[in-house]
C-alpha cells in the first residue's frame, strides 16, 4: 500500500509480549461485558490484579508462618489471617464473573480487606498500640482503585473515623486492648509494615499511572485519526482539498527555494464519469474513482501529490521538474493509464481525463492564483477531452475573452 | 490572593509545556505541594520559636532539620527557575523529603522504636504523582534501600541516640501518623482521579468529533451521503409502520460552476455553506438535508401528503437559494436550483432507486429551465416518466 494511503493510520505500539499474556489471563476472568467499557475494564483488570496478589500473598506466607515459629494460638491466628486472603481472591473474582459490576466486585473485596485489617489491628494493641494499624491506610485508596471515586471516598470516610474518633475513645473510654503478639513478633512487624505499606501503596501509583499512560495513548490515536480523517477523503483515502493547500504552499516554497526547479498543479477531470454513474449506479462510479486514486497513486512518485476534490475531480502536484519539457512525459503516463479499461462487475468501462496544469514559477507564485490558472487551463482543455493544457499557452486567450465578454 | 498564586505558580511552570497536559497538571500539582511545604516549614519555625515548653536539645534539632528542608526546596525553586526542568526540581524535592522523614526516624528512636516510620510510604506516592512511573519506580526503591540499610545500620554500627519524644508526644505521634498517612495517600489519589477524569472527558470528547465528522460534511457540516443514506432507511421503516409516504429530492445549483470559475474555489466554498445555512432553516423538524458532493444536495420529507403541500416546500428552498449571496465582502453572487422528486413507495422501493430516480428527475428540470421555458424549476419522477 501507498504510504500516502496509510501515513495517518499509525500502528498502535505493540506491548511486550510477557505483559500480553497477562493481560489475556486477566481478561480470562472478566466478562465481556465489562470489556466493552474502557474503563470498566481497567478497574476489572485491576481487581484481577488484585485477587492475583492476594493469591501470591498466601503462598509467600505460608513458609513465613512456619519460620516465625510461633505458639499454636498465634498459628491458629496467622492461618485465619491467610485463609480469608485467599476468600477475597475467591469471592471478588466470583463476584467480578456473577454480577458483572465493578463496584460490588470492588466493595466485596474492600469489606472483606477491611474486616481482616481491623480484627487484626484489634487483636494485636488495638487502633493505639498495634502495628498494622498503618494498613488501614490502603483500604480507602485500594477502594477508589477497584470501584471508583465514590466508594474510595466512601472508605477513606470509614478509614478516618476510626482513625480519629476511634483512636481517642480507645484512649479514653474503652478497656486495655488485647494484645495476642509476643513482643519480639510484634517488633517484626513493626518493622516490616512500613515496608509492605510502601509497596502496596506504590502498586497502587502504579496501577494509575498505568490507566493514565493507557488513556494518554489512547487519546493521541484518536486525535491523530481524527487530524488524518479531516485531511483525507473517505472514499479513495487521498488527500482532500483543504490538505491540497497546505501541500501547494509548500510546493510553493520549494520551487522558490531550489532556483530552476518547477511545482506543477494540474487539475483533473475524468471524461466520461457520468454516465458510468447514471447509468451502472454510484458504486460502479465510486469503484471507478478508486481505481483512478489508485493509478494516480503508483504512476506518481511518492514525493508527488495526490488529492481528490469530491465529484470527479483530482489534483496532482509535480515538484522538482527541471523544465516543463519534464513533465510532458508525467502527463502523457497520466492521461494512458487512467484511460485504460476498468472491469466492473464484469464489465469494462472506460474514462478518460483531461489535465489542466499552472506552473511556478511561470504562471504565479499564489496558490489561489495557480488554482484558478490550473482550473482555467482544465477548462480548455476539457473542449478537447482525454487531453493537457497549459496555462502558458493558453493566457493570451483567456485575457481576450475576458476583455472581450 | 488565590489569583495571585496561580499566576505565580504559572509563571515558574516551564513555557514548553502546554496547559492541559498531564506534565503541565504534574508541574502545577509539584508547586503547590511545595508552596504547602513551604508553609508548613514557617510555621514550624514559629512554633519552635514560641513553644517554651520545648526541650532545648530537640529544639536545636527541630530547628536544623527545618532549615535544612528550606534551603533545599529554595534550590529546588532556583534549579526550576534556571534549568526549567521540573523532573530535576521534583529529584530534589524527593530527596529532602525523603532524607528528612529518614532522619526523623533516626532521632524518634530508630526503626523500631519511632511512630514516624510509616512516612515513607509517603515519599513513594508523591514521586509517582509528581514524576510519573519512572520516578515513582526509583524513589519506591530508593526509599525501600534506605529503610533497610538504617534498620541494618542501628542493629551494627550506628544504634540511634534516645528518642527525642517523651512518653506523652510519642502516643500523641503513634496517633496522628495514621490520619496523617491516610489524608496523604488519598490526596494523591485524588490528584490521580482528577487525571484520569480529564483523560477520559478528553477521549469521549474526541470520539464524539469523530463520529460527528465521519457523518457530516465538512465544509457545510450537513450530513454526508452515507449518513443521508442512514436516516433515509430509518425513515422508510417508520414509513412502512405508519403507512405513510415519502419525498426523495435532489437538488442541483444551476450557476455554481461560473461562480466557481470566475471567482475561486473559495467563493464557491462560500456559496455552498450560504445555502446550506439556509436550507437549513427553511426546513422543519423531521425533515433532513444532505450534501452528496459537490453542489449537490438532497433532502428528505417524512410525511408526504399532497402534491401541493411539498410544492410550498419546494417553492421556499428555491426562494431561499436564489437570494443574493455576498462572497468577500462586496462581490454579489447569485445561484439558482434545478430539483428532482421521487416518491416513497410510488416512484422506487429502495434507496439506490430512489435516488437515481430523483437524479432524472432533476436532469429533466435542469433541461426544461435551461431551454428557457416558463416552468417550475422541479420535476416530479412519475409525471416526467410519463410524458
Amino acid at each position: 500500500m501507498d504510504s500516502r494511503l496509510t501515513a495517518g493510520n499509525n500502528p498502535v505500539s505493540v506491548p511486550s509480549t510477557a505483559l500480553e499474556n497477562l493481560r489475556q489471563f486477566a481478561e480470562h476472568f472478566i466478562p465481556a461485558s465489562l470489556l466493552a467499557n474502557e474503563m470498566e475494564r481497567f478497574r476489572a483488570m485491576t481487581i484481577v490484579g488484585y485477587a492475583m496478589l492476594n493469591l501470591l500473598m498466601v503462598f509467600v506466607c505460608i513458609p513465613v508462618l512456619m519460620l516465625l515459629r510461633m505458639d499454636w494460638q498465634n498459628n491458629l491466628i496467622g492461618i485465619t489471617a491467610l485463609a480469608m486472603l485467599g476468600f477475597c481472591a475467591h469471592a471478588s473474582l466470583k463476584t467480578l464473573r456473577r454480577t458483572a459490576s465493578t463496584i460490588i466486585a470492588g466493595n466485596v473485596t474492600i469489606v472483606i480487606m477491611f474486616t481482616l485489617v481491623f480484627l487484626a489491628s484489634y487483636i494485636t494493641g488495638g487502633l493505639t498500640g498495634s502495628p498494622f494499624n498503618i494498613f488501614l491506610t490502603f483500604i480507602p485508596i485500594t477502594a477508589c482503585l477497584l470501584a471508583g471515586f465514590h466508594t474510595g471516598m466512601f472508605w477513606s470516610c470509614l478509614v478516618l473515623f476510626l482513625q480519629s474518633f476511634g483512636v481517642y475513645a480507645e484512649r479514653n473510654a474503652l478497656n486495655a486492648p488485647i494484645q495476642v503478639l509476643g513482643s519480639n513478633v510484634e517488633q517484626a512487624f513493626t518493622t516490616l509494615a512500613p515496608v509492605i505499606m510502601l509497596m502496596i501503596s506504590a502498586l497502587v501509583a502504579l496501577a494509575f499511572e498505568w490507566i493514565n499512560q493507557e488513556l494518554t495513548s489512547r487519546l493521541d490515536k484518536e486525535r491523530r485519526r481524527l487530524s488524518y480523517k479531516a485531511a483525507h477523503d473517505p472514499l479513495t483515502g487521498l488527500a482532500n482539498r483543504q490538505e491540497l493547500q497546505s501541500c501547494l504552499a509548500i510546493a510553493i516554497n520549494t520551487a522558490r527555494l531550489n532556483k530552476g526547479k518547477l511545482s506543477a498543479l494540474c487539475y483533473l477531470d475524468l471524461d466520461g464519469f457520468k454516465p458510468i454513474n447514471d447509468t451502472l449506479g454510484h458504486k460502479a462510479g465510486d469503484e471507478v474513482l478508486k481505481v483512478v486514486a489508485r493509478r494516480l497513486l503508483s504512476i506518481t512518485r511518492s514525493s508527488d501529490f495526490v488529492a481528490r476534490f469530491g465529484g470527479d475531480e483530482f489534483a496532482v502536484v509535480l515538484t522538482g521538474a527541471a523544465s516543463r519539457e519534464d513533465l510532458l512525459p508525467v502527463l502523457d503516463k497520466i492521461i494512458n493509464t487512467i484511460s485504460e479499461p476498468v472491469i466492473i462487475d464484469g464489465r469494462e468501462v472506460q474514462v478518460r481525463t483531461s489535465i489542466g496544469v499552472s506552473l511556478c514559477p511561470g504562471d504565479s507564485e499564489d496558490e489561489h492564483q495557480m488554482a484558478r490558472q490550473a482550473d482555467l487551463a482544465l477548462y480548455e482543455a476539457k473542449k478537447t477531452k482525454n487531453t493537457y493544457r497549459f496555462y502558458g499557452d493558453i493566457s493570451q486567450r483567456i485575457e481576450y475573452l475576458h476583455q472581450h465578454t | 490572593m488565590l489569583e495571585r498564586i496561580t499566576t505565580t505558580i504559572g509563571r515558574l511552570i516551564p513555557d514548553d509545556l502546554t496547559p492541559g497536559s498531564n506534565e503541565y497538571t504534574r508541574g502545577v500539582i509539584f508547586l503547590t505541594v511545595m508552596l504547602i511545604n513551604l508553609l508548613f516549614c514557617l510555621f514550624a519555625y514559629s512554633w519552635i520559636i514560641f513553644a517554651t515548653d520545648l526541650d532545648p536539645h530537640a529544639r536545636s534539632v527541630a530547628f536544623r532539620v527545618i532549615t535544612v528542608i528550606l534551603v533545599v526546596y529554595c534550590v529546588a525553586l532556583l534549579v526550576l527557575k534556571k534549568r526549567q526542568s521540573i523532573p530535576l526540581a521534583v529529584n530534589i524535592m524527593m530527596a529532602a523529603i525523603l532524607g528528612s522523614v529518614l532522619y526523623s526516624v533516626w532521632v524518634s528512636g530508630g526503626i523500631n522504636g519511632s511512630p514516624i516510620s510509616a512516612l515513607v510510604l509517603i515519599s513513594s506516592l508523591l514521586a509517582f504523582v509528581l514524576g510519573g512511573m519512572k520516578t515513582g519506580l526509583a524513589w519506591t526503591a530508593l526509599a525501600m534501600a534506605g529503610y533497610w540499610l538504617q534498620f541494618f545500620l542501628e542493629h551494627t554500627l550506628l544504634p540511634p541516640p534516645p528518642s527525642l519524644l517523651d512518653g506523652q508526644s510519642l502516643r500523641q505521634f503513634q496517633d496522628a501518623i495514621p490520619l496523617a498517612a491516610t489524608l496523604m495517600s488519598v490526596a494523591a489519589i485524588m490528584v490521580y482521579e482528577h487525571l484520569n477524569k480529564r483523560l477520559r472527558t478528553a477521549l469521549f470528547d474526541e470520539r464524539h468529533l469523530y463520529a460527528f465528522q465521519a457523518a457530516h460534511d465538512t465544509l457545510t457540516g450537513l450530513p454526508n451521503r452515507e449518513s443521508f443514506h442512514q436516516s433515509v432507511q430509518l425513515n422508510i421503516e417508520a414509513a412502512d409502520i405508519s403507512n405513510k409516504k415519502l419525498a426523495l429530492v435532489y437538488m442541483d445549483l444551476d450557476g455554481f460552476k461560473p461562480v466557481n470559475d470566475v471567482h475561486g474555489h473559495h467563493a464557491g466554498d462560500v456559496v455552498l455553506q450560504a445555502v446550506s445555512r439556509r436550507l437549513q432553516s427553511v426546513l422543519r423538524g423531521a425533515d433532513t438535508v444532505a450534501r452528496l458532493g459537490g453542489d449537490e444536495f438532497a433532502f428528505l420529507f417524512c410525511g408526504y401528503e399532497s402534491r401541493e403541500h411539498l410544492e410550498r416546500s419546494l417553492r421556499k428552498i428555491i426562494e431561499s437559494v436564489e437570494e443574493d449571496i455576498t462572497v468577500g465582502g462586496k462581490t454579489v453572487v447569485n445561484v439558482s436550483a434545478s430539483l428532482g422528486v421521487a416518491i416513497y413507495p410510488d416512484d422506487a422501493m429502495t434507496f439506490d432507486k430512489l435516488c437515481r430516480h430523483a437524479d432524472m428527475a432533476m436532469y429533466s428540470a435542469k433541461k426544461i429551465h435551461k431551454s428557457g421555458q416558463q416552468a417550475p424549476a422541479w420535476q416530479f419522477f412519475h409525471e416526467q416518466a410519463q410524458g
